[in-house]
């Protein structure tokens, strides 16, 4: 098991440092340097020299990538190019809590909704209710953020009036955000829990535990339940992390102050290093979440391990 | 008692599995519902400037954000722009990108994973990598970067020709060319492993084994035998991708890596549209609508097509 463990770890290093590659060769593929820009116009070439020079951005790029390198072991994700003054860190520390608030109560709706919906869709199979809740779950796959947003606006804010339009601060302005967000996360674990607990009750164990006579509360919850529940707690560590690239278009309908927006402002602005810094802890994020996933389902299923 | 001898032997199926598919999937109803919805859409796409009312770059600033009425029946946008038109001008967009990047995907990907499963052995190795690699790389933000260096390649002057080149053809499409570009290079990865783990078993079957004995080259054993078994899951899965492309221009849109304005993309008019949602909601609402329509459109076809063409339910 701990082999295991070890030898994913191991795997992660050049994934991750492949990406820092691709990462920084694509940055630094914008043409003219962030100092070129149409906004960066206004200084005289005199000081744009002076810039380069001071961020060494004219030295050869290799040199530039075992530099971001070595900082970037260290913790320091360098300085911003268009707000100068300020480091990357610590404009990643201003917007990482309200995207970290948002993305865990998201996940909360995901798992409250979904998981449920699931359970009882594959215990009445074919009935009304199944169809209902696949329906609702097709619904949620299908409907982008992008849409569920305004509506949901339009629906609880502005007609009903018992939700704020956007903005954050109250736990009242965490609900339409992080229902947006968490729904089509609750409609794929709807299916997955579904297809899952549907799989797990045509087992022969579930079939023993029946004709030994137990109740059938318990043959759902402590036999079919923990079973089914296997790659639904799997496929949760990718979607936190898809909820942090998602985070990007409900921070921008519900204007709220999170990474996700500093995001888009930054790419707008070829703000280099904030792009990167950014896309990296992305990345980061959801190759740790890939490797949570894997470690915990090798620990769940005893099968996996021995492969 | 049963009367064998006069029994009307059973007819065998005449019908090919394509047209046993066919059949299964006119039953599904949701799926022939996508199907109709994405036929009234293409025929707005083609037909668009015929049946729009105005076209879709046309603003009256006196009427700029209308509501909903007689003039403009789903309102016009903070430019004054007729909301309707720009929503079927959108189809245009939205239609391309999914069918361009479903081909492109199916193309490359076909091509590579057929390719590599069929070889074998080195080739398949090395070739596997670099998918394995790619694939690790979260693929929107890959596309994010893509389409930052893409579009500041356009806004500043470049000296290759090469580049001036693309970058005018871009303009002409309303900058769809690089979102085309960036939405192929990413998405061909998954099919060349579907297809990739097809060619490896397919290869094994006797009946390729049958056609290698009786002399057949190879590049004839890949196209006449291998090929035509992978289409039919790569279509399905292809098929199951295009809302994912969908959404992916609407989101580039959306945060202003997409289209050039004013191409009207639904991700963008929702993106001009949540501004003024306080106000004039309408904006956000009807784009919002229309695309969760597409997605919802292809995803019951998708569904649809693979239950038919899945060979476990086959009579």
């Amino acid at each position: 098991m701990t082999e295991y463990i070890i030898r994913r770890l191991l795997w992660t290093i050049p994934t991750l440092l492949l990406i820092s590659l691709i990462t920084f060769f694509l940055a630094h593929a914008i043409p003219g340097g962030p100092f070129a820009g149409p906004e960066m116009k206004r200084m005289s070439p005199e000081v744009i020299a002076n810039l380069n020079n001071f961020y060494h951005l004219k030295d050869p790029i290799w040199k530039q990538y075992v530099d971001y390198l070595w900082h970037l072991v260290q913790g320091d994700l360098g300085p911003s190019y268009a707000s100068r003054g300020r480091t990357v860190n610590e404009i990643i520390a201003q917007g990482l809590p309200a995207s970290a608030v948002l993305g865990l109560f998201a996940l909360l709706v995901a798992m409250v909704i979904g998981i449920p919906l699931g359970i009882v869709s594959a215990l009445k199979q074919n009935t009304a209710a199944d169809y209902l809740g696949m329906f609702v779950a097709v619904t949620g796959v299908s409907v982008p953020s992008m849409t569920l947003g305004p509506l949901l606006v339009l629906v609880f804010a502005l007609k009903l009036k018992v939700l704020p339009v956007a903005q954050w601060g109250s736990w009242q302005q965490v609900v339409l955000p992080a229902f947006t967000l968490g729904f089509g996360s609750a409609a794929i674990l709807a299916r997955l829990t579904r297809a899952s607990m549907l799989q797990v009750l045509r087992e022969d164990y579930i079939r023993t535990a029946r004709a030994k006579g137990l109740p059938q509360r318990r043959v759902t919850v402590h036999h079919a339940l923990r079973n089914a529940l296997i790659p639904v707690v799997t496929v949760i560590g990718p979607l936190f992390a898809g909820l942090v690239t998602g985070s990007m278009i409900v921070e921008q309908v519900f204007a709220i102050p999170g990474m996700g927006k500093f995001f888009t402002m930054s790419v707008l602005g070829r703000d280099y290093a904030v792009i990167m810094g950014t896309t990296l802890l992305y990345a980061v994020f959801l190759v740790l979440a890939n490797l949570v996933v894997d470690i915990t389902y090798a620990r769940l299923d005893p099968r996996i391990r021995y492969s | 008692m049963h009367d064998t001898e006069n029994e009307t032997p059973r007819r065998p199926s005449k019908d090919s599995p394509g047209r046993d598919a066919l059949r299964r999937l006119l039953k599904n109803r949701l799926a022939v519902a996508g199907a109709v919805v994405i036929l009234i859409l293409v025929l707005a796409a083609i037909f668009a400037p015929l049946v729009a009312p105005r076209p879709y770059d046309e603003g009256d600033l006196v009427m700029n954000n209308a509501v909903p009425g007689k003039e403009y029946p789903l309102g016009a946008d903070f430019m004054g722009r007729d909301m309707l038109s720009r929503l079927i001008y959108g189809t245009r967009i939205s239609l391309t990108v999914g069918f361009i990047g479903a081909i492109t995907a199916f193309l490359i990907g076909i091509t590579y994973g057929t390719i590599s499963g069929f070889r074998g052995g080195k080739t398949d190795s090395v070739m596997m990598r670099i998918v394995d690699i790619l694939y690790a790389f979260p693929t929107l933000l890959l596309i994010i970067l893509l389409m930052v260096v893409f579009k500041t390649t356009l806004s500043t002057a470049s000296r290759s020709p090469f580049v001036t080149s693309l970058t005018a053809l871009d303009h002409a499409f309303g900058g769809l060319l690089f979102i085309m570009i960036g939405i192929g290079l990413t998405s061909w990865v998954d099919m060349a492993r579907i297809s990739r783990g097809m060619a490896l078993s397919l290869r094994e079957t006797e009946f390729v084994q049958a056609a290698r004995a009786l002399g057949a080259t190879n590049t004839r054993l890949v196209l006449k035998h291998v090929m035509p078994n992978l289409l039919g899951p790569c279509i399905v899965t292809v098929t199951m991708r295009i809302p994912g492309f969908i959404g992916t221009e609407a989101f580039l849109s959306f945060i202003g890596l997409g289209v050039d304005p004013p191409t009207p993309s639904w991700g963008m008019m929702i993106s001009e549209g949540t501004r003024v949602m306080r106000a004039y909601p309408h904006q956000a609402i009807y784009p919002g609508l229309a695309l969760a329509l597409v997605m919802l459109a292809f995803n019951f076809l998708g569904d649809g097509l693979r239950d038919a063409v899945d060979p476990r339910l086959k009579q």
